[in-house]
This record gives structure tokens, C-alpha cells and sequence, in this order.
């Protein structure tokens, strides 16, 4: 399924007082994932939060996970892929890449493996400065950091790693009737980095 | 009754009965001609920020809230009557009424505050005098009654102004932001009737009609900012007598040109307010969904449970939006729009959220389906 | 009464196995804060506008931060470690005599990235020389200034030349048609003796074509000249540490004219 995604308008140059507020919202949507990655993993939640929780994750970026459309200054149509998550390991270099989608949904899955899985993340995410990349289009990165330890079904640890995770952002301003100028910050591809420590 | 038993009921009752707390609630409405020509788009500005203020304040204090926000084709002497008259007021309570709109008054008459145009200026039969307000709100007894208006106090003027005023800097509103005690003092440890109105007889009152970071009234401008200063920078002390004498300066120390003439703007105020003692309130008991506001903040309500809520969704989709509803969501700065949202996805992402403490309706219909609401976010 | 005592025991105990337990481990966010995240950070405390979170708030802030920089597993792992301290102190002279800044949009900053592509089902590593620039429209943008590889890979076949028949003119060069489209991995071999390849266009257009696919960035460096006297190198550093994230993983003395000959060799395929 291909999303397609408005034509972004010129009509209001992002200011810097939006840009401040924008750069919240973008702090306040890594937040938000950031919680339903912990939700969809944690053993003590029912099926139906975490699946909101994933669904909720979703919803956050770009084509919520599907191939999307946008429509360039020119109006023509420019594809573009599902937004991917791509790993590289201190410990083995480059893992690979899939889709964000599925990496949601094997987070899911998995968990039926595990006695229980702790979760703790650095108190802080950042939001770097917001460039301009087009007309109406904008990018931004964010940043923040996870520490994660799957126990099995012993007691013992199955799996452990830290990883610091880079977000890149897009915001789109588009003209919504009755509404005015909306900058929407939709999350896009992500970069993790990782230190395995299984034993 | 033997001695034990006395001793007995006696140790009951000190542990079984509540400890003091007085039953109270605040009933809060908002009144706005929204769809004026002339002045339409700044009223939808002091609309918006006065809900913010007054539903902020509620939910610092978690009191029992009653809100109601009338745009144009409810702002009306018959539906405020209706509304004021339908209010079931406890000894304790609190009624807070703002209106913006056109005013006017008549010739010869006495009363320094002015009357109401409502939604039809061009009617003088449907005009509301605020003493009227005054009058049917005072009869239901409540202990405080707070009556603010931004309009003319004789022809209206809806003419653009340059900005006079810039928009503080502020995140999203948190309730650490604010001090619990000064808003305690001035809406549950006050008792009497706060009445101010924008101008003075015979005065204009101005207004930036855009609805953009300038936009609104010079008055709720600077009656937020004094507000502020009061119960979140502890800059000036918490009575009304010093917020609105803050207001009335700011006010009046601008120098408004329109078409090479100078302007002046002088608020003016009746306050019989007295202070009591500093009392607890009753927290809120959250346990069904009722009105929009009602229900959002119990969606947002974390000793309920996540489960329990999730599954209340479709519920208020059919009580409170139509099919396709969409919600945007404003930045603190009350302008930039930073979602919109499918109703279902905001609900959902509301009820996830680990960050958010409460939800301000800013637009938003309590009894209609509502295909469109706008709300800002109090983050933790 | 001890059934029950028991029951309560062994219900506590169930909850507490099973319950969800966030660990506490401080130095999770204070790492987190220290990390120089991105080059925008790098950027920012290399300016002074923004602090390593342990670095005091006096005088030699602007200094400690731009120490603070530094990969410090890298320096000390270096056998010539006190030559090095002695270029690291001489290279923060430089920036605070010349008052430099560092911004990743500047014609003196590369990113040099040793990517992989698919070429003829096979991965193929070449490096990609990309700059950051501003356009006329005032958009930030990153552009492909050069690309290196494409023969160490074996993509194009360029070190052999071909001859086109010296009478090949009198039949008014129908022969083009048989040398150029039946023996198309010698087509680099027929061009002039005198011209060289331009590896950054050959490369777009097997990416055009769809001949080449792009696999996946292995590593990435950033190489600056921007300060007199020095060229540095960034990397990124992944460590449970407060030094981490990009740094400044190399540093040597360089004039204008070494300078010159070092971006030279950036483009040239060795």
C-alpha cells in the first residue's frame, strides 16, 4: 500500500519561534516512542496495550511504515521507500536494515521468548537544529539512548545490549482548510547504533 | 450506650469520617462572537486563551470543573441565560464568565459597565447588560463570582492595530508552572464578586483581529501576563484588586494610533472579594465520561487503567465526534499547529502517553458531535 | 493464621518475580549527556555554544571542551603519544588565535564514506567524497563532490586502451557499432589517450541505468582543514563512556600546500 502525502505549501516560512516549538513537539514524539518501545516489549502488559502501543508507534512516521508518495515543489510524484531501521554492532559491523514495521511487530512477537525484559532509557533526547530541505520541507535529527536485558525462561540473561539510537525527523507544512498551517513532524529513518553484551 | 461502646463510635468516626474538606466546584463559561466581520478572528484569540487560563487552573487544583465554551451561534442573551440558570451551585462554588464580543450603552445610563452586543450588534433588544449576568448569577449564591468582558463601552472598534504586546516564551504549560497556592487564594479562599471590563464609559476597547501571536485583545493580553505574573512568577500577589490594577496600568499606559489619532483604554473593575483561610480541596473522582473536557481528562487519567481506558474509545468517538473527526493539537504559544490527528489516533496516543497531565480544550463542542476540536497538552 | 502468612509469602514473591523491574544505572543518562551525539553537538561545543556537562563553567571552558573532543582511547593508544599532545595543545592555539569555527557547511569539511553497491550481483566497496552546501534557494544540502573505486572494484575497466582502427574514418566509423555494443566491458579503453575518467559521473550514470545498486555505508569520516596548521578527522565512537559519540580521532600538521595535495589524493582513486 502506497500512502500519498499533501503537497507541502510555501505560503509560511517556518519561524524561529516555530522552529522552538516544533523542536518540543519532535522531543515530545521521540519521548512517546521511546515509551511504546518499553510498552510493546514488556512482559507484564496485556496484548491489547502493547498492539496499541505498536499501532500508536507506528503512527508516528512517515507513511506509518508503508512505501509513501510525496508530491515534489514541481507536483510531480517522488516515491519512496518504507522507513527502515538500520544497525550497525560495535561488536560484528553492519547487521543490516528492515523495515521499521517489522522490526515493531518482531519486538512484539518475541517477547513470548523471555521471562521478563528490563528496560532503561537516558533521561535525555535531543533534537538537533531544523534545516530547510525544500519548499515547505524540513529535517531534523533526534537522539536517545536504551539499555535492554532479556531474561529467559531460567532466570538468566538471554540478551543484553545498549544502543543509541538516531532518528531522522521530517516536518511538512501543509495548508489544512478551517485550520491554517500545520508543521507536521513525522519520524523517518533510524540509525542504531549497538553494543551487544549476550552471554 | 456503655463506656466501650461510646469509645468505640467515637474511634470509628474520627478514622471512618473524611478529614475537612469543602465540597466545592468551579463552573467556568467562555462567550465569544466568533464570527464577527470585523473583530472575529482576534475574539477567537482571547476565546482561546481565556479557556487555556481557566481550564489550567482547574486542572492545577483537580476541582470538580464544569466548562462551557459558546461561539457565535450560542452567544446569546437566551442560551447564556439558559446556561446560568441550569447551574446547580453548592455554597462553595465558584462561577467564572468571560465574554468578547462587541459592547455597547445606552444613553444615560448609570451603570459604568456596558452592555453585550452578543452575536447581533446590530439588535439592541438582544443585548446582554453584564449587570444582568451579574444579577442571575448572584441569585444561584455561589461564593465567588467572577465576571471579566472584553468589549466597546460605546461603538465598537475592530480596526488593525500594530502588535503592542509580544507572547512570553513559554514550553508547554505544566502544572509545576504554576503556584496551587496563589490559584487557591484566588478562586477557593476568595469570597465576593470580581467584575471587570475592558474599558470605561464612552471608551473603546481594541483588539489585533489576526490569529497570529499578536492577535487579541490589548485587555486579555495584558490580564494574562498580570495573571502570570501572579500565580506562576510570584512577581505580584495573588488578589484580584492587584491583578487588575497590574492590567488597568499596562492597559492604560498604551499609546493606540488609528488613523493618526490617539487612543487611550482604561479598564475598569467593581471587586468586593475578601480572603479566607487556605482550605483543601476535594480531588476530583473521575468515573464515567460526561462532557468533552470531562472526558479527556479522564482518558488522560493514570490511576485508571490503561486496559480500562483503551477500551472506552469507541465510546467517545460515537459520544462526542463524528466518523471523521480530526484533532489539532496547539503548541504552547497557543499559534503553531503542530498535529493533526484522526480522533482515533489521538485518543490512543492520549491514553499511552506517559507525559501527559492534562488536556485543554481550546475549541471544542460539549454536547455536539464535534468534527473538528483544538486542544493544547500540559505535559509532565 | 501461619497458612495465611504463607499464602501472603508466596504471592509477594510471585509478584516480585515477575514484575518489571527498571534498573537503576546512572551512568546511563550522565554517558548519554556527555556524548557528543552529533556533528551538530560537535559543532556547538567546538563554538562554545554549547559544554561537555562535566566541564566547569570558568575560563578554560572553550579549551577544556575542545580537548574534550578528542577520542582520549585514541591518544593514549598512540605510540608518539607526548608529539601528539604537543600538536593537540598547538592546534587549540590555532583555533582561539584564528578564531575558528566549525560548521560542516564549509568547502574546507568532506565527508568521506566507504560505501557498498551491487554491481553485476556481486558487492563492490567504493568510497563516496560528499560536501555540504547552501544553495541559492538557502537550503542545506549534502552533494556527491567525488567518487573513488570504481576501478580497485573492477566496475569499470580503465587501466587498458583499446584501439578504433586507424582507417576506421574512410568507412565513415561504422565500425563504432560493433566495437561499442558487442564488447561493452573494453568501453572505457576507447577513449582518448589524454582524457581521464570522471569516476563521479560514471557512477551516477550506472546509478541512473540501475546497473549499480546502493547497498550500504560501512564507515564514515569526516576530514577538516579548516584550521590553520592542522587537518583532523571525525569519526564516531560508540562506548559506555563520557567520551564518545564523534570525536576527533586524528589529528596531524599540514600547510596550505599539504593541504591542497591531501584533498587531491581524497579524490583520486589510489
Amino acid at each position: 500500500m502506497l500512502l500519498l502525502i499533501g503537497f507541502s505549501v510555501s505560503a509560511q516560512e517556518m519561524t524561529d519561534e516555530h522552529k522552538k516549538e516544533i523542536q518540543d513537539r519532535v522531543k515530545s514524539k521521540v519521548e512517546e516512542f521511546q515509551g511504546y518501545l518499553s510498552s510493546i516489549v514488556n512482559t507484564e502488559l496485556s496484548d491489547v496495550r502493547r498492539n496499541a502501543a505498536k499501532e500508536s508507534a507506528l503512527a508516528l512516521f512517515m507513511g506509518e511504515g508503508e512505501p509513501y508518495y510525496i508530491f515534489d515543489e514541481d507536483g510531480n510524484k517522488e516515491r519512496h521507500r518504507e522507513v527502515r531501521m538500520q544497525i550497525s554492532s560495535v561488536n560484528s559491523g553492519n547487521i543490516g536494515s528492515k523495515a521499521v514495521k517489522k522490526y515493531l511487530q518482531d519486538s512484539y512477537d518475541n517477547i513470548h521468548k523471555y521471562l521478563k525484559v528490563t528496560i532503561q532509557a537516558a533521561d535525555a533526547v535531543r533534537v538537533d537544529n531544523i534545516y530547510k530541505v525544500g519548499e515547505g520541507q524540513y529535517e531534523c535529527m533526534a537522539y536517545f539512548a536504551q539499555k535492554y536485558i532479556a531474561y529467559g525462561k531460567d532466570g538468566n540473561i538471554r540478551y543484553g545490549d545498549f544502543t543509541r539510537k538516531k532518528i531522522k525527523v521530517h516536518i511538512t507544512a501543509k495548508e489544512i482548510p478551517a485550520v491554517g498551517i500545520i508543521f507536521e513532524a513525522k519520524l523517518g529513518d533510524i540509525y542504531v547504533e549497538s553494543t551487544e553484551k549476550t552471554r | 450506650m456503655n463506656t466501650v461502646s461510646k469509645l468505640i463510635f467515637t474511634i470509628l468516626f474520627v478514622f471512618l469520617c473524611p478529614y475537612y474538606v469543602y465540597s466545592q466546584a468551579m463552573h467556568a463559561l467562555v462567550v465569544a462572537a466568533t464570527e464577527d466581520d470585523r473583530i472575529g478572528k482576534g475574539v477567537v484569540k482571547n476565546m482561546q486563551n481565556m479557556t487555556k487560563i481557566i481550564q489550567d487552573v482547574a486542572n492545577v487544583l483537580d476541582c470538580e470543573f464544569e466548562f462551557e465554551q459558546f461561539g457565535d451561534s450560542q452567544c446569546t442573551k437566551v442560551d447564556v441565560t439558559e446556561w446560568i440558570n441550569n447551574l446547580d451551585i453548592e455554597p462553595d462554588d465558584v462561577v467564572f464568565f468571560f465574554y468578547s464580543g462587541h459592547g455597547g450603552r445606552a444613553l444615560n445610563d448609570t451603570d459604568i459597565f456596558p452592555q453585550m452586543c452578543m452575536n447581533n450588534p446590530s439588535n439592541q433588544a438582544l443585548y446582554m447588560p453584564v449587570a444582568h449576568v451579574e444579577n442571575l448569577i448572584v441569585k444561584k449564591n455561589p461564593r465567588l463570582v467572577i465576571i471579566i468582558t472584553e468589549c466597546c463601552n460605546a461603538e465598537s472598534a475592530g480596526i488593525r492595530i500594530k502588535p503592542l504586546f509580544a507572547m512570553s516564551e513559554e514550553k508547554y504549560s505544566s502544572a509545576s508552572d504554576y503556584d496551587p497556592k496563589a490559584l487557591r487564594d484566588l478562586f477557593f479562599n476568595a469570597k465576593g464578586i470580581v467584575k471587570i471590563s475592558s474599558s470605561k464609559p464612552t471608551e473603546y476597547s481594541w483588539i489585533c483581529n489576526t490569529s497570529d501571536e499578536n492577535g487579541g485583545g490589548i485587555f486579555v493580553n495584558h490580564f494574562i501576563d498580570s495573571f502570570n505574573d501572579a500565580v506562576k512568577y510570584g512577581k505580584l500577589a495573588a488578589d484580584w484588586k492587584t491583578i487588575f490594577n497590574s492590567t488597568h496600568d499596562k492597559v492604560y499606559a498604551e499609546e493606540i494610533r488609528v488613523h493618526g489619532k490617539l487612543y487611550r483604554q482604561e479598564p475598569i473593575s467593581m471587586i468586593t472579594e475578601t480572603k479566607q483561610q487556605d482550605k483543601n480541596i476535594n480531588i476530583v473522582k473521575r468515573d464515567k465520561v460526561g462532557s468533552l473536557y470531562e472526558t479527556l481528562q479522564y482518558l488522560v487519567d493514570d490511576k485508571v487503567s490503561v486496559d480500562k481506558r483503551l477500551g472506552m474509545i469507541n465510546q467517545v468517538k460515537k459520544r462526542h465526534f463524528t466518523p471523521d473527526a480530526k484533532v489539532v493539537t496547539l503548541a504552547a504559544n497557543g499559534i503553531t499547529v503542530i498535529d493533526y490527528e484522526d480522533v482515533d489516533v489521538f485518543l490512543k496516543r492520549i491514553i499511552l502517553s506517559l507525559y501527559i497531565e492534562n488536556i485543554t480544550v481550546l475549541n471544542g463542542s460539549n454536547d455536539e458531535l464535534n468534527s473538528l476540536i483544538k486542544v493544547q497538552e500540559m505535559r509532565k | 493464621m501461619k497458612n495465611i502468612i504463607y499464602v501472603a509469602l508466596c504471592l509477594m514473591t510471585a509478584l516480585l518475580g515477575y514484575s518489571q523491574i527498571i534498573l537503576e544505572d546512572p551512568s546511563l543518562s550522565r554517558n548519554f549527556r556527555a556524548e557528543v551525539k552529533s556533528l551538530d553537538e560537535f559543532a556547538a561545543r567546538f563554538n562554545g555554544a554549547e559544554s561537555h556537562p562535566e566541564i566547569s563553567d570558568d575560563s578554560l571552558m572553550n579549551l577544556q571542551n575542545i580537548k574534550a573532543l578528542f577520542d582520549l582511547e585514541k591518544v593514549i593508544g598512540k605510540d608518539d603519544r607526548s608529539q601528539f599532545t604537543s600538536y593537540a595543545m598547538s592546534f587549540c592555539d590555532s583555533i582561539f588565535t584564528y578564531n575558528i569555527r566549525f560548521s560542516l557547511c564549509d568547502s574546507n569539511v568532506f565527508a568521506l564514506a566507504k560505501c557498498k553497491v551491487k554491481f553485476e550481483n556481486r558487492d563492490r566497496p567504493i568510497s563516496l567524497i560528499l560536501v555540504q552546501e547552501k544553495t541559492s534557494d538557502g537550503y542545506t544540502r549534502w552533494g556527491i563532490a567525488g567518487v573513488k573505486g570504481l576501478v580497485k572494484s573492477g566496475i569499470i575497466k580503465a587501466k587498458k586502451f583499446y584501439n578504433i582502427s586507424p582507417v576506421e574514418h574512410e568507412i565513415h566509423f561504422m565500425g563504432l557499432s560493433d566495437i561499442l555494443n558487442h564488447n561493452t566491458h573494453k568501453a572505457f579503453g576507447y577513449r582518448s589517450l589524454n582524457n581521464s575518467i570522471d569516476q563521479l559521473n560514471v557512477f551516477l550514470t550506472l546509478i541512473q541505468t540501475g546497473l549499480i545498486e546502493f547497498e550500504i555505508v560501512d564507515n564514515l569520516e569526516i576530514y577538516c582543514m579548516n584550521v590553520p596548521g592542522f587537518i583532523f578527522i571525525i569519526s564516531e565512537v560508540l562506548r559506555e563512556s563520557t567520551n564518545s559519540g564523534w570525536l576527533i580521532s586524528d589529528l596531524f600538521p599540514a600547510t596550505s600546500e599539504e593541504k591542497k595535495q591531501f584533498i587531491n589524493n581524497l579524490f583520486i582513486e589510489q
